[in-house]
């Protein structure tokens, strides 16, 4: 879990003018903190897509364990020029797939919309055959303004394109969600010092049936 | 620890060079033994306790861990390549070439590649893993630590490969024992001394469900006194040790442990050598040369330089360890002179344990157990070719061991999922099913053409860099083909299902950070580096007791023998001195 989100561990040890100053800072920078990957469109598109693997229940959604700004966070130091471009290529063919099927602005999208996505570009998806990757990637250079400023990165079909972006962001939104703070200690069995090994423990002993985090 | 500093003396009894999981052991001895002795270690100084990634938790704050980026106050992680920039990639660019190395939490215990750069002959690759701090590799070790089989001291005279070992098992035996009642080995006896000798072992660790189907197979499927064993690692399970508390299955160890669960110089033998007020440590300090009077034929000193100030300042002793490790030793006697190399064999017979590859399989069943703990160990099934009768195949000599575990996946597993949603989440959240996996590890043969050169390009403190030309011969390739095979048909027998093998084919040697064999040990001074108890023949108070001493490799994970044979040279030296004979 990221700090700034991550109050749930606070115990009632802690005084509540301490606790109080603690949600100030927090609040804080949630609000300030800057994207240095994505636009705000791009941001987006990715807490809906996380937000579709990962959804909230009785537990929190990717989003709100700050997969979004991982995400934004990962793509700026670690990814290379080319990689990056690519992402965010994606995400923008995304809003525009949702927008010319749906005819809604992801902002508005609502889960029936995302659904239907999902399928389509993830779920459902099959690769298609050879001549009409073709066929599309002709239809973009004709189409797509973005193509040209990022000539070195050489895009496939949209749908290709769309189903490597949702296949790409799933394992970042596992990874962000099971290694934040909240999930690894409030909702899965956290066990940072486990002492003695069993190497046999019967499941009914694992709290709730929940894994360990660690 | 006892830190050199302006006023420390330059004359000691003795010095040994290199502070790791040998050097430990000898600066223990020699200390307790009454000497006064200079350790130095080339690498920055690094208290037992001072882990400052120890504890931290994935989405905890540090700045020292490459791959752990900041936002705002809080902090996320990435992992693996990814979580590596460009300039981090190319700062541990050969430290990670194992796949699990110098990780963003333990980069800090290996080498910058950058700062410490070596050669590769054309064609040839040398994985040269390094840690560069007090304790060496001590601190990043496997902790594997099995005695060798009396008949792996033979094998070299039986089938005149190379030249025979100088030693027997029986010279070891005592000495192996000392360590592990020292160093803590938590292991189960087999009373199979003749494939795999027991020790003194602490408690065993538990077999998970899969694994004790697996040894059971073993039992009823085989007919070659194939078995399996838990791992015996050098935990502590039973007893605590001064200064160390039991094992707490975190599996952080390379992290280093706050509990000095697991052994390292740092928890073990560098602070009972300080605690004899004999011992001197002087970090950062790179050994240029020993210093050997042509005419006594004894070493003198060495020659160090300041890691930090490039200042040159010699120390002498009356007599010298040198545990550096296989490569570094090979080439502080390289540059000393040509006196230790009468044998031409000083650099040559690189070997190490060919690895990176196996079977792994998913196992149906007991979705009712699960682990309590990160058991930082596996189970063990050591050489079962070529021991004699009916375990002799064709096609190559020697053999391997296999070290594998099986555990329940985790939330990984949804990564190769097509599924997205609620229920997806939830499943996520809950045990996976079990995955059993094992490696191999090969005995690569003695070969006088895999060797290491001084090179004419120097380094930054004026050293020449080495050139390694190191590749795997026809045996190990062979033997590859074997280590597959029977990995998947153990696992086939046991009725593991969806059954796969894996292997590197990148695998180069050092990879399996077993180097060794640079200066073998050997009767005849013509034909090896060190005499018997480990003395160079040339200069009978130089002391070479880390993996360079090997004269053929085994099967099963060296440092336990270092450490044992490091134990039998100390005492003679200390001996040795207490006669007047150095």
């Amino acid at each position: 879990m990221l700090k700034f989100i991550g109050l749930g561990s606070i115990t009632t040890a802690i005084a509540p003018a301490v606790l109080l100053q603690a949600c100030k800072e927090a609040a804080a920078v949630v609000d300030t903190y800057k994207f240095t990957a994505l636009s705000a469109g791009q941001a987006a598109s990715v807490k809906a897509i996380q937000d579709m693997i990962i959804p909230r229940t009785d537990t929190p959604s990717a989003s709100d364990v700050g997969s979004v700004e991982f995400l934004d966070t990962y793509v700026t130091h670690a990814y290379k020029p080319e990689d990056k471009a690519r992402m965010l290529h994606q995400l923008d063919r995304f809003a525009v797939k949702l927008k010319e099927e749906h005819g809604v602005e992801v902002a508005n999208a609502t889960e029936e919309h995302l659904v239907a996505m999902m399928d389509k570009y993830f779920a459902n998806y099959t690769a298609p055959k050879e001549k009409e990757v073709e066929m599309e990637i002709e239809g973009n250079k004709i189409d797509n303004p973005t193509d040209s400023s990022e000539d070195k990165v050489d895009y496939k079909d949209d749908t290709t394109e769309i189903n490597m972006l949702l296949s790409g962001i799933r394992w970042i939104t596992l990874e962000s969600y099971f290694s934040s703070e909240k999930v690894a200690t409030e909702v899965l069995n956290y066990l940072p010092v486990p002492g003695p090994y069993i190497g046999q423990m019967p499941i009914a002993d694992l709290p709730n049936g929940m894994n360990w985090s660690l | 620890m006892t830190l050199f500093d302006e006023n420390s003396p330059r004359k000691y009894d003795a010095i040994v060079i290199g502070s790791g999981i040998s050097g430990g052991w000898a600066a223990k001895e020699l200390c307790e033994g009454g000497l006064k002795t200079l350790v130095l270690e080339r690498g920055k100084h690094v208290e037992h306790g001072d882990y400052p990634t120890a504890n931290i938790d994935p989405w905890d704050l540090n700045d020292d861990s490459p791959g752990i980026f900041k936002i705002g106050e809080g902090h996320v992680r990435v992992t693996g390549d990814q979580g590596f920039n460009e300039e981090e990639q190319e700062t541990y660019k050969v430290q990670r070439r194992t796949g699990w190395s110098a990780s963003r939490t333990t980069a800090r215990h290996y080498c910058n590649d950058k700062e410490h750069p070596y050669l590769e002959a054309p064609g040839a690759r040398f994985d040269w893993i390094r840690g560069y701090q007090t304790g060496g590799r001590s601190l990043i070790w496997g902790r594997q630590s099995y005695r060798w089989a009396p008949i792996d001291f033979e094998m070299n005279k039986r089938q005149g490969i190379a030249i025979d070992w100088p030693i027997r098992y029986k010279d070891l035996e005592p000495y192996y024992a000392k360590v592990e009642e020292y160093i803590g080995v938590s292991g189960r006896t087999e009373g199979k001394n003749d494939r795999l000798p027991d020790g003194v072992f602490g408690p065993p660790m538990d077999y998970t469900k899969p694994e004790e189907v697996l040894k059971d197979k073993l039992q009823t499927e085989y007919s070659d006194g194939r078995f399996m064993t838990i791992g015996r690692t050098a935990h502590l399970t039973g007893e605590t040790r001064p200064g160390r508390q039991l094992c707490q299955n975190r599996n952080r160890c390379e992290r280093g442990c706050p509990f000095g669960g697991y052994f390292s110089s740092n928890s073990s033998t560098l602070p009972a050598a300080d605690r004899t007020g004999n011992m001197i440590l002087r970090p950062g300090s790179i050994v240029k040369t020993i210093v050997r009077d042509e005419t006594t034929g004894l070493a003198t000193g060495v020659v160090v330089i300041d890691k930090d100030t490039k200042e040159e300042m010699e120390f002498s002793a009356k007599v010298i360890f040198l545990n550096a490790s296989t490569a570094a030793s090979a080439a502080i006697l390289m540059q000393s002179g040509d006196w230790a190399n009468e044998s031409d064999q000083l650099g040559r017979n690189i070997m190490d344990h060919h690895y990176q590859l196996g079977a792994r399989a998913r196992v149906e069943g007991f979705e009712g157990l699960v682990e309590k703990g990160r058991r930082a160990n596996g189970y063990y099934i050591p050489q079962f070719r070529n021991r004699g009768g009916s375990s002799d195949v064709k096609g190559f000599i020697r053999g391997y061991g296999l070290q594998g575990g099986a555990s329940r996946s985790n939330w990984m597993r949804g990564v190769g999922e097509m599924a997205y949603g609620k229920s997806f989440k939830e499943e996520m959240m809950k045990p996976g099913g079990w995955h059993i996996g094992q490696t191999a590890f090969g005995e690569v043969l003695p070969h006088p053409e895999n060797k290491m050169t001084i090179s004419g390009e120097m380094d930054q403190w004026g050293l020449p860099k080495l050139m390694f030309h190191t590749k795997l011969r026809e045996n190990e390739i062979e033997m590859r083909k074997d280590m597959l095979q029977q990995s998947a048909e153990m696992y086939e027998r046991a009725g593991f299902k969806d059954v796969e093998t894996y292997e590197n084919k990148d695998y180069a040697i050092g990879l399996g950070i077993h180097e060794m064999g640079t200066a073998r040990m050997g009767h005849d001074p013509k034909t090896s580096v060190l005499d018997r108890w480990n003395r160079v023949h040339a200069a009978k108070n130089i002391y070479v007791t880390d993996g360079s001493a090997m004269t053929s490799s085994g099967t099963v994970n060296p440092s336990l023998t270092y450490m044992a044979m490091t134990v039998r040279a100390a005492e003679h030296a200390l001996k040795a001195i207490g006669e007047g004979a150095i």
